[in-house]
């Protein structure tokens, strides 16, 4: 992989597709839009330069597997020993969501921790399949970020700001980078939910409108009935919509006649991508051409894994297609979603069952594909849980001062573990790690500079990262 | 002090910096606080003394001598800013830091003062360049035009686009067709296309003046409200919710938005409408309508309808964000200056400083926009009412306050009652040996009837008033134990029953007739009358007798009993029957009076209930001015700065005061209308002639800074500002002095040479192509598929088509007939078509909408069942319509509909085409509606040419 494999494919998209979603839409590039600001950038050739990766990228794509609602660190992945020896002890914690040092009871994990693989990295029982992939996850136990309730944890996770409205970190991607595919969106997110921020969090914000991430479907839908809105239609016969497409195509050059601009050109152009997207897309999310061990191996056909391996597989037919951004969200629309046991821990069996074997799944067929080499894979919530009792009962509150995330494939180092939380797994204390440097490190593995990916609205530099961030050097390969 | 001394101190201290603290400076900080870093962070070097003494933007960083008060160790105890980014230090190190900064913090690093400079943190215009920059200038006067074609000239404004153009050598374009022109008109005016019998009409009308004349009736027409209030709405960047994390409802915003397409209609003056929106609440004056301080409530609701993440846990946080986001939009709506980038540096690019926003922050922090709450609120306040209804309403108040007591009062007596009631009756105890009709002997035909309540057993039978004599009950009862016995005889009584019923007693001593009246109540319990007290024998059978001889009317036989009185167990019961049934007869009363009573404060309380209630600001108790915060940490506070405006702005020459006891809005609201400041003015009118020629004078309508683009005809823009004044504000006649002007009447159809030397048509040698926006686009749709409902104003939200489980935002079943003004706005997740159509981001206020062209929108028109139903919709309307005979009938009548013209040969031919092709594949219905379809996507309609 190195950047002149890149670079022309890209140029030669910007000449041969006006608006498709690879390029800078040819109506951003030559209409000069209201806010000079915005059209800054766009203009040529500095629009082109927006394509071209700062530096030699180690990721082409990421596939974000999105825990909602904060998985627990200590259940998982944070092995402390001192939970288990002080289980039911009190002692004072600063809590979060309080911001007070207040007595809180010690909680132990209430599943058994193994080390496994080569590295000898820890996994609670939760996480069996997981667990016989260490050797190609790089850990961070060292996270910690802004927000302490879901809604603006959540918009934090995915757009770096709790409160102000600001582009999602996918969106960001496709400004900096195009998409691989010219016939396909280049960030997709997978039944995404409509709580806490809902479709804020994969959204285009002040960037052009063209980077918005595209829903497959949403949280609570059937699985199996997921796609692009408005792809196709059960309506109108195929034949009769192409035989309005003929129409559609001879009134236009009647009517664009000696007036034909570029802004015009651009709205005929659309149409024709619409068109090729009618035969290109559907493909993303129909799995009927995949082998029964790869169905299984995702754990599609059980009842519990269903659902979330079949959102892992169409992710990886996505990388495949050459979607760049591509979500998995395991979601719901709930106010207290998914992973967020306040009072009843044990629950978390029920959601790490759903996820365990899909995404361990995920990883193999990627691997088998030589697509983990280029494909950064992530794992994680929005937070972490607390290593004590929420109101001295038996779940966990927030907790956004210290918690695991891992990364897999695109230039970061196998089998690896960075930072470190207290020996009670509360706060991150060694090299941490704000969500704001992961945000950093992405977008460097994918080739970007998170301080010069900028744009400007409103009279000012905006940033992914606000004025924050650094690069986690330490994880890379 | 001995000098010896002091050097030897000194040599000894850099020996615990050399060894213990520089290195440490070096590894850990120097990458971002020294000259040599690639980019200096916080305006802080630590790489001289002097740069650790002055500090960067959040002050000093050390203390010589007060570890404790210096910054630096708070920063590395991870107090405050925390320091370095990576991690906390170890303590031994942090431990090296306090004792080097207790011993003095003597530093070799000396650097001579006149060489040092503090890292500078802006490149913006001083207040005194800002000054003379374009838009910050007073308007000026300028002299009309002279052009060399005099005759083209219709307005002044065409003399300034003129003069430009001959200066280019260019011509301006032809005038557009007339079915274009009208087209054009209503879609500028009111946002709804012409119909077919409008548009003949308009053709019809070629008298002199048939251009203004169109271009009042639009003027009047209440949609125009609507379609230019719509556009002030995405300034104010209006929604129906707050978005962020758990979005909430703002159920009263449609207030606002009603309160703005009523001000366009009544043509309110700018000046006032603005004003209205900032201070309205403290610009109310005695004598004022009810309306007109309703509006003036309402209109504040603009400072509140911001996208602010409500749930957020950090108040102190949240209510700078909410202060933020006031000043911000109110900067890029009325004066399009982008304030918020100065809420933690001075301005990158223009000229306004740190102390500037804070001036506004204050303002704003003394005025009440938030209520307590985990997830917090919106302040609200009630609306006054025209005087007739006040005067009702007051009066109903009065009423139901006066009903409140009274069925206070009956509520006691109710209570009061039931208690002696209870008590009386606790004391009562009728038990004795009972008889009932059905074990007694009876002659004659009696009638058994449950009609009248109050009977003992099961029933009680009556004489049915005939054979007088003839009938009688008798009830016999064979005692167990001889004594003395109270005769207990019940009845049920009625107006109907006979007054004097003989009833005969056989007893120990003999037998005795008495009378009784049956029309009366029975004394005891409602239930029993006392026949006397009378000795029985045991073993021997006593005997009462009813008998219907001489008695008129109904005669009732029900149960008799024989209460003994001889036995201590049973003393006779002391109470007033008499009183007893009085009570009940009391309760009785009260009760339905307090039933009465209940109700009708109930539905009183629904009327005065009805007093409207809008989001809207006051002042705050208590106002002050605030402090700066350094870097815009809110918990990093600099020095308070007074409260008051843009600095660089020209002052009046009394310049305004803000009173310590008020919030400044009023001040502030004064300030962006006086005279002196142009900035408005100029803004506003450029916003209109946005909307009418597709771009602005100044392109970038929110942004007159520096990074913001010149205008193009300042001369004009300031001439029109001017008009702008001297007409009071007027929207409508700004419009129409635009719409009547001959450069609006030009076609769109640029000539090469137009092209080739103004590429971008600054110049207005041709109309700009407009596209219809989202909501024009859906009513015209509406419009041709006849569903369009065309009411006005009221709620947005209809809780009852909220999506599953119960939330607003998700899932919401639009209505899908209303204006599109009238769909509610959500932010979190928009109605598919503003989403897919470019609607202003309602997060932003928005004086021009990004026009984007994506596949989505294509598949959208392609494939959405809301396309779908409209155009099968429209295809019936064809179908159905018998004046229609042929085919081209047919295809004429619909573009007229959708396009307003009749189709050009070449168009005909491809519809022929189409028509003949897709009859082979799909129903006619079908068929007709897919051509429906394909004119809605077609560029004609989509662009106003």
């Amino acid at each position: 992989m190195n950047v002149s494999d890149f670079l022309p494919t890209r140029r030669q998209m910007l000449q041969q597709v006006a608006c498709g979603f690879g390029s800078i839409a040819m109506a951003d590039l030559l209409h000069a839009q209201g806010d000079k600001d915005a059209s800054k950038d766009l203009k040529v050739p500095g629009g082109v330069e927006s394509i071209v990766p700062h530096h030699a990228p180690k990721a082409k794509r990421v596939i974000f597997l999105f825990m909602q609602g904060g998985p627990s660190h200590v259940d998982t992945f944070d092995y402390k020993e001192r939970l288990f020896k002080e289980d039911k002890k009190l002692l004072k914690f600063r809590v979060a969501r309080s911001r007070k040092i207040t007595p809180e009871k010690v909680m132990k994990p209430l599943w058994d921790f193994n080390r496994y693989g080569e590295t000898g990295q820890w996994v609670s029982d939760l996480f069996p399949h997981m667990a016989q992939h260490v050797d190609d996850l790089c850990f961070i136990h060292s996270m910690h970020t802004n927000g302490v309730a879901h809604g603006p944890a959540t918009l934090f996770l995915h757009t770096g700001a709790t409160n102000l409205v600001r582009p999602s970190m996918g969106s960001w991607v496709i400004y900096g980078l195009g998409s691989e595919n010219k016939n396909l969106p280049g960030f997709m997110t997978i039944q995404p939910s409509m709580g806490n921020g809902g479709p804020r969090n994969y959204s285009h914000g002040f960037l052009p409108a063209r980077v918005q991430g595209t829903p497959i479907g949403r949280a609570g839908q059937p699985v199996q009935q997921v796609g692009i809105n408005n792809l196709n239609n059960d309506l109108i016969p195929p034949e009769l919509q192409n035989h309005q497409r003929d129409l559609l195509r001879s009134l236009n050059s009647v009517q664009s006649g000696s007036e034909m601009t570029d802004r015009v050109e651009a709205v005929i152009k659309s149409f024709e991508l619409a068109f090729r997207m009618q035969t290109h897309a559907p493909g993303l999310t129909d799995l009927g051409s995949e082998s029964q061990s790869t169905l299984e191996s995702y754990g599609i056909g059980q009842k519990e894994t269903e659902v979330f391996g079949r959102q892992c597989l169409m992710a990886r037919r996505m990388a495949e297609a050459g979607v760049r951004f591509i979500q998995v969200n395991y979601a719901d629309n709930g106010d207290n979603p998914r992973w967020d046991q306040h009072s009843n821990m044990p629950l978390h069996m029920k959601h790490a069952k759903a996820v365990d074997k899909p995404v361990a799944g995920l990883l193999q067929d990627l691997k088998a594909r030589g697509l983990l080499e280029d494909t950064l894979v992530w794992w994680g919530g929005e937070f972490g849980r607390n290593p004590f009792a929420q109101n001295k009962g038996t779940g966990r509150d927030h907790n956004p001062d210290g918690f695991t995330i891992w990364l897999a494939g695109g230039g970061v180092k196998a089998g690896f573990a960075h930072g470190e939380t207290d020996e009670y797994g509360h706060t991150a204390v060694i090299n941490r790690v704000h969500m704001h440097d992961l945000h950093a490190t992405v977008l460097h593995l994918l080739g970007l500079d998170h301080e010069r990916l900028t744009y400007r609205y409103a009279g000012r530099d905006f940033r992914l990262t606000d004025v924050h961030g650094h690069v986690v050097q330490d994880v890379m390969a | 002090m001995g000098l010896g001394f002091g050097s030897l101190a000194k040599a000894q201290n850099y020996d615990h910096f050399e060894k213990k603290i520089r290195p440490v400076l070096v590894r850990e900080c120097y990458s971002c606080h020294s000259q040599k870093a690639k980019k200096i962070k916080g305006s802080l070097l630590l790489d001289s003394k002097e740069g650790m003494l002055q500090g960067g933007d959040s002050g000093p960083v050390l203390v010589p001598g007060k570890a404790g008060e210096s910054l630096l160790i708070k920063a590395l105890l991870q107090k405050g800013p925390k320091m370095p980014p990576k991690g906390p230090l170890p303590k031994s190190v942090i431990a090296d830091f306090q004792l080097w900064i207790q011993q003095g913090a003597p530093d070799p690093r000396t650097q001579d003062s006149a060489t040092f400079k503090k890292p500078k943190s802006t490149s913006a215009l001083s207040i005194e360049e800002g000054r003379s920059f374009w838009a910050f200038k007073p308007l000026q006067k300028t002299v009309l035009p002279k052009v060399k074609d005099e005759a083209w000239v219709q307005t002044f404004i065409d003399r300034y686009i003129l003069k430009s153009l001959e200066s280019k050598g260019l011509e301006p374009a032809p005038q557009a067709s007339r079915v274009q022109l009208i087209r054009r008109l209503y879609f500028d005016l009111i946002g709804l296309p012409p119909s077919t019998q409008e548009v003949e009409e308009f053709l019809a009308d070629t008298q002199p003046g048939a251009w203004e004349r169109w271009i009042d009736r639009l003027l009047r027409s209440k949609h125009f409200g609507e379609r230019w209030g719509r556009r002030w709405l995405d300034v104010a960047r209006y929604a129906d919710s707050t978005g962020g994390g758990r979005t909430l409802t703002i159920d009263e915003a449609w207030r606002y938005r009603d309160y703005v397409v009523r001000s366009f209609n009544q043509n309110k003056s700018y000046f006032e409408f603005i004003q209205e929106q900032v201070a309205g609440d403290l610009l109310i004056t005695e004598g004022d309508s009810s309306q007109k301080i309703a509006d003036a409530l309402i209109a504040t609701g603009f400072l509140l309808l911001g996208p602010n993440n409500y749930e957020n846990q950090d108040k102190d946080l949240l209510r700078m964000d909410v202060v933020d986001e006031q000043i911000d939009t109110l900067g890029r709506a009325t004066l399009a200056m982008s304030l918020g980038c100065a809420r933690c540096h001075d301005h990158k690019f223009d000229p306004i400083p740190t102390s500037d926003y804070y001036a506004l922050a204050g303002i704003f922090r003394s005025t009440k926009t938030l209520t307590p709450g985990n997830v917090s609120g919106f302040n609200k306040r009630s609306l006054p009412l025209p005087k007739e209804q006040e005067e009702k309403l007051a009066a109903l108040s009065q009423n139901l306050k006066n009903l409140e007591a009274q069925f206070k009062e009956a509520q006691k007596e109710t209570k009061n009652t039931q208690k002696k009631l209870q008590g009386l009756k606790g004391k009562r105890d009728v038990s004795g040996i009972l008889v009932d009709d059905d074990q007694a002997t009876v002659v004659g035909n009696w009638t058994s009837s449950t009609s009248v309540a109050g009977f003992v057993g099961k029933r009680y039978i009556h004489d049915a008033n005939e054979a007088k004599g003839e009938k009688s009950v008798t009830f016999t009862h064979k005692l167990k134990e001889e004594g003395l016995y109270e005769l207990l005889l019940s009845y049920t009584p009625g107006n109907n029953r006979a007054t004097r019923v003989p009833i005969t007693i056989v007893h120990a001593e003999g037998h005795k007739t008495t009378f009784i009246n049956q029309k009366k109540n029975p004394p005891i319990n409602n239930k029993y009358i006392s026949l006397g007290k009378y000795r029985f024998l045991a073993d021997k059978k006593a005997a009462v007798t009813i008998s219907n001889k001489g008695t008129s009317d109904v005669v009732i036989a029900d149960s008799i009993q024989f209460v003994p009185l001889n036995q201590k167990k049973n003393p006779s019961p002391k109470i007033s029957e008499a009183k007893v049934a009085q009570l009940e007869a009391e309760l009785k009363e009260f009760k339905s009076k307090e039933e009465a009573l209940k109700k009708q404060v109930n539905s009183l309380k629904a009327k005065v209930k009805k007093r409207p209630v809008a989001i809207a600001v006051q002042d705050e108790s208590q106002t002050e001015d605030w402090h700066i915060h350094i870097r815009g940490e809110i918990r990093n506070l600099g020095p308070k700065v007074p409260r008051g405006f843009l600095t660089v702005l020209p002052t009046q020459k009394d310049p305004i005061s803000i009173p310590q006891a008020e919030s400044g809005r009023k001040q502030l609201a004064h300030w962006l209308v006086s005279g002196s400041n142009p900035l408005p003015t100029r803004v506003y009118v450029n916003r209109v002639w946005s909307h009418l020629f597709g771009k602005g004078l100044v392109r970038t309508v929110d942004n007159f800074g520096v990074t913001g683009e010149a205008p193009s005809h300042p001369e004009l823009l300031d001439a029109l500002s001017r008009w702008f004044i001297e007409n009071g504000g007027s929207t409508k006649a700004l419009i129409k002095l635009l719409v009547r002007s001959k450069i609006y009447a030009l076609s769109t159809q640029g000539t090469k040479i137009q092209k080739e030397l103004d590429p971008q048509n600054r110049l207005l040698s041709h109309m700009n192509l407009k596209r219809l926006d989202a909501e024009a686009f859906r009513d015209a749709l509406l419009s041709v598929s006849g569903e369009l409902d065309l009411t006005m104003g009221g709620p947005s939200i209809d809780l009852s088509k909220r999506g599953k489980g119960g939330k607003v935002e998700y899932g919401y079943q639009y209505d899908e007939y209303r204006r599109s003004i009238y769909v509610p706005v959500f932010r979190n997740s928009l109605y598919e078509l503003f989403d897919v159509l470019d609607f202003a981001d309602p997060n932003f206020s928005t004086g021009l909408r990004p026009e984007t062209t994506r596949s989505t929108q294509a598949l959208f028109l392609m494939n959405s069942p809301f396309m779908i139903a409209r155009s099968k919709k429209a295809g019936e309307k064809i179908l159905t319509n018998t004046q229609l005979k042929t085919t081209e009938d047919r295809i004429q009548y619909i573009f007229n509909r959708i396009l307003n013209r009749a189709p050009s040969p070449s168009e005909l031919k491809s519809i022929e085409r189409y028509l003949q092709a897709a009859s082979a594949s799909g129903e006619d219905l079908e068929v007709w509606a897919g051509l429906c379809q394909t004119l809605f996507a077609s560029l004609d309609f989509r662009f106003l040419k």
